[in-house]
């Protein structure tokens, strides 16, 4: 029954994420130390712990907003934490063939996998809590593939370069639960061709780009009462990385990434509803109803329910800023501390078309829903949440491993 | 064959960082291994149908409160890797070259549930328009949380030493250790394989042989707690667990050629654990014809968790990579978290705080045992062990480099 007293709990735990968002980004794209250059033949390993604390979020206008503010207390926070597996190959399977280009080009071949823990503070966790919603999400995220082959190495006096070509494959095996207002899986497949290519100028500064063309799968069960998109928009990632060989040993690297949606996200299923009556400050306060409406200067008790959709919004994008430094200790293991700073970003947001319905008291203390309608079709702000369609607007800091288990 | 003795024994003591939840003290679990790494994976069952209640009393149900017989019966396949290296060797680091070092990752899968009356109780949906015990689901089975432990040898493990090192007659490690809390978590099921709370742990080991072929192992840890945002079970679950103290002693000797018997006792003391806005319980006082009943709001406190074990060890080195352990750990003493809940009475029933006509009047408390950490079961675990060795040698290799 909790889940319905929704309505005036919805606002504020709307607000909530977008955990995922930095995490899948670094997961494909956020490019590293000699990310693309090519590797010698071998097998590498390698753990990547991502931390944050999300306070912030951006709403569609570019604006960064406090999470819950301001319906709940202050200090809410999304607390997260991902590790992120991966295991690479890189060797030539054709190289006794005569397969053209592949038998001269070594390929490569990753697999990704992910554990999280995604939980709200207790502020919104109280709020999600009373009416149902499960305030987060932890264990197995999706599960990522990916194999491409090297172009051919260049140089040209300091300057030596190669470029690559690969596609990744999101698998939505990740857990989901459509109560949550925060999932480690995302419930839609994924496929990602991308370009990118790898230099080096004196030996001393390398440079990593990439750009990456996101084809994202439709979501069939949206979670968080319909608020996350069923349609996912297709995205554009574009990522580069320069770092400074100061020694053998250390590198000092700043990154710059850009996503952008590619049209906007599509809401088919959003159910807004409550099965005990809101007051009307909560209707019209809380669900962003217009205060002029005759209904918010009642002392009344009313239901809302939400019409499906669809709904767009405006599209997403984000704009992130890292700096991190290396320790590559003898030839065998690398450590790695990022900071990972949002700069900029436009989050999801939609105007749900509520219906507003008076509260009848059933005499035994309660409210049963009339047949009356106050007001019908009122407008109601509500985020888009989870990693197709929030923002962060808080850093995260990575810490990250490589090893090589088999040395090449 | 005292160099084989000493390899196994370094060897086998990688199987004591497996279980972060320590599910057993395995003997020579503080000794400084030979560099390399080693696997340890294992099977743990146990029935988890009784408890320690409050006043240390033995009960047959994992949860008395609920009436009748309730059990959470577990069974965990556990896995852990462990390295054993220097670090910096070359260096001249201070503290850091001078010695060897180690780090663990755990994981683990849990099939567990709930059976009996809470079951039972979880189950009825003919409460859930009543009361707030709605929407309440059992099932918790998944993967566990993820453990990570770094350790340094103060004592016993010079790092000029462990290319030649054949034994480690007394030893000192000291170790800090962490909870990340990936596993699944079902917060409306009464338990689940995950925790959905990290936690932060330190330690010191000491080893000792004091002849060929025994070892004796004691160890003390402090455990603190982060809060678990989603308290689960209508917070019956602490929301904010008491930190922990942990005591374990294990005393092992050689049986025959390549077979060990261990014997080892544990002690877990935890500080009172906090119920923040308890939704319901399983035992609410009776309502009136016309009344509800509803928990009052507030921060509730049990007095403290406890756990003693014992337990006996059969270790067979099955090759020199390959280690086999049966352990059987037997509770004997402890302590689980219990508190009053004091209750509402609301008029007319169903009512909400602030409706028209709707009044509430103090209605006595209940007595509620606090769930997942805050349980101590009096039941036997078994767990089976092996351990794999990949091959001893310096953790981070390096082609061209200088030693």
């Amino acid at each position: 029954m909790h889940r319905l007293r929704t309505v005036r709990r919805t606002f504020c735990t709307a607000a909530l994420l977008l955990l995922a968002a930095p995490a899948h980004a670094g997961i494909v794209f956020t490019p590293h130390l000699s990310e693309y250059g090519r590797l010698p033949p071998g097998q590498y390993t390698e753990a990547t712990l991502i931390l944050t604390e999300i306070e912030h979020i951006y709403d569609e206008n570019g604006d960064k907003i406090q999470i819950g503010q301001p319906f709940v207390s202050a200090g809410a926070s999304t607390d997260a934490s991902l590790a992120l597996l991966k295991y690479l190959w890189v060797g030539n399977v054709f190289r006794d063939t005569s397969v053209w280009y592949l038998k001269d080009h070594p390929q490569f071949c990753r697999v990704i996998g992910v554990l999280g823990y995604q939980q709200n503070t207790e502020q919104v966790g109280d709020r999600t809590r009373v009416f149902g919603a499960k305030a987060g999400g932890n264990g197995p995220g999706d599960a990522f593939g990916l194999c491409g082959v090297y172009g051919d190495e260049h140089r040209f006096g300091p300057l030596q370069f190669n470029g690559l070509l690969a596609t990744t494959v999101k698998a939505p095996v990740g857990r989901y639960d459509t109560d949550a207002v925060l999932n480690i899986g995302t419930n839609y497949w994924s496929v990602i061709p991308q370009f990118a290519f790898h230099s080096k100028l004196w030996g001393r500064l390398w440079i990593d780009g990439t750009f990456a063309y996101q084809f994202n799968g439709d979501n069939d069960k949206p979670s968080f009462l319909g608020l996350t998109p069923t349609d996912i928009a297709n995205w554009r990632n574009y990522e580069v990385n320069v770092a400074w060989k100061f020694t053998e040993h250390w590198f000092f690297d700043v990154g710059y990434g850009y996503r952008e949606s590619v049209g906007p996200n599509r809401y088919e299923k959003v159910n807004i509803s409550n099965e005990e009556p809101v007051n009307a400050e909560d209707n019209c306060i809380l669900l962003g109803i217009d205060r002029n409406g005759p209904e918010c200067n009642s002392t009344n008790r009313f239901f809302v329910q939400s019409k499906p959709g669809p709904y767009e919004d405006k599209g997403i994008d984000g704009t992130l800023l890292t700096a991190g430094i290396y320790y590559i200790y003898r030839t065998s293991s690398v450590f790695q501390i990022r900071v990972a700073q949002p700069i900029a970003g436009h989050g999801s947001q939609i105007t749900a078309l509520l219906d507003v319905y008076n509260a009848v008291p059933d005499n035994n203390g309660g409210y049963t829903r009339g047949n009356t309608t106050v007001a019908v079709d009122r407008p109601s702000k509500q985020y888009g949440v989870q990693e197709a369609a929030a923002v962060s607007a808080s850093p995260f800091l990575e810490l990250r491993f490589v090893y090589l288990f088999w040395a090449p | 064959m005292s160099r084989v003795i000493a390899t196994l024994f370094l060897f086998v003591t990688c199987a004591a960082q497996a279980q972060a939840q320590d599910a057993v003290p395995q003997f020579a679990r503080y000794m400084p291994l030979y560099p390399g790494m080693y696997f340890n994976g294992g099977y743990l069952q146990d029935a988890r149908d009784g408890v320690f209640d409050q006043q240390g009393i033995k009960r047959d149900s994992a949860v008395p409160s609920a009436g009748g017989q309730t059990a959470f019966p577990e069974k965990t396949l556990l896995g852990a890797f462990s390295w054993h290296f220097p670090l910096f060797e070359s260096y001249g680091l201070p503290f850091v070259s001078s010695r060897t070092h180690f780090a663990r990752v755990g994981f683990s899968y849990t099939d567990t549930r709930t059976d009996g009356e809470l079951g039972r109780f979880a189950a009825d949906r003919s409460d859930d328009a009543s009361t707030e015990a709605d929407r309440l689901e059992n099932e918790g089975s998944g993967n566990g949380d993820l453990t990570l432990e770094f350790g340094s040898y103060l004592v016993g493990s010079p790092a000029s030493q462990w290319r030649e090192r054949r034994s480690a007659p007394f030893a000192i490690v000291a170790t800090t250790a962490g909870n990340l809390p990936y596993g699944a978590y079902n917060r409306d099921a009464p338990i689940s394989a995950g925790s959905n709370t990290a936690w932060a742990q330190g330690r010191i080991g000491a080893h000792w042989q004091p002849w060929a072929g025994a070892f004796v192992d004691l160890g003390v840890a402090w455990r603190e707690y982060f809060q678990n945002y989603d308290a689960a079970f209508g917070r019956q679950m602490p929301t904010q667990q008491g930190d922990d103290r942990f005591v374990d002693l294990s005393l092992a000797h050689r049986a025959a050629n390549g077979l060990y018997l261990a014997a080892f006792a544990t002690r877990r003391e935890g500080e009172p654990n906090m119920y923040e806005n308890p939704r319901f319980a399983p035992n609410p006082p009776a309502p009136g014809a016309t009344t509800s009943m509803v928990p009052a709001s507030g921060n509730y406190f049990d007095q403290g968790t406890s756990l003693d074990t014992v337990g006996v060890s059969l270790n067979w080195f099955v090759t020199q990579r390959w280690l086999a352990a049966l352990h059987f750990v037997k509770p004997v003493a402890g302590q689980s978290g219990e508190f009053d809940l004091p209750y509402n009475e609301h008029t007319p029933a169903g009512c909400k705080v602030g409706a028209p006509n709707c009044t509430t009047a103090p209605a006595g408390s209940v007595h509620v045992d606090g769930l997942g950490p805050a349980r101590s079961y009096s039941s036997g675990r078994l767990l089976l062990l092996v351990t794999h060795n990949f091959g001893l040698g310096d953790t981070f290799t390096c082609t061209g480099c200088e030693r």
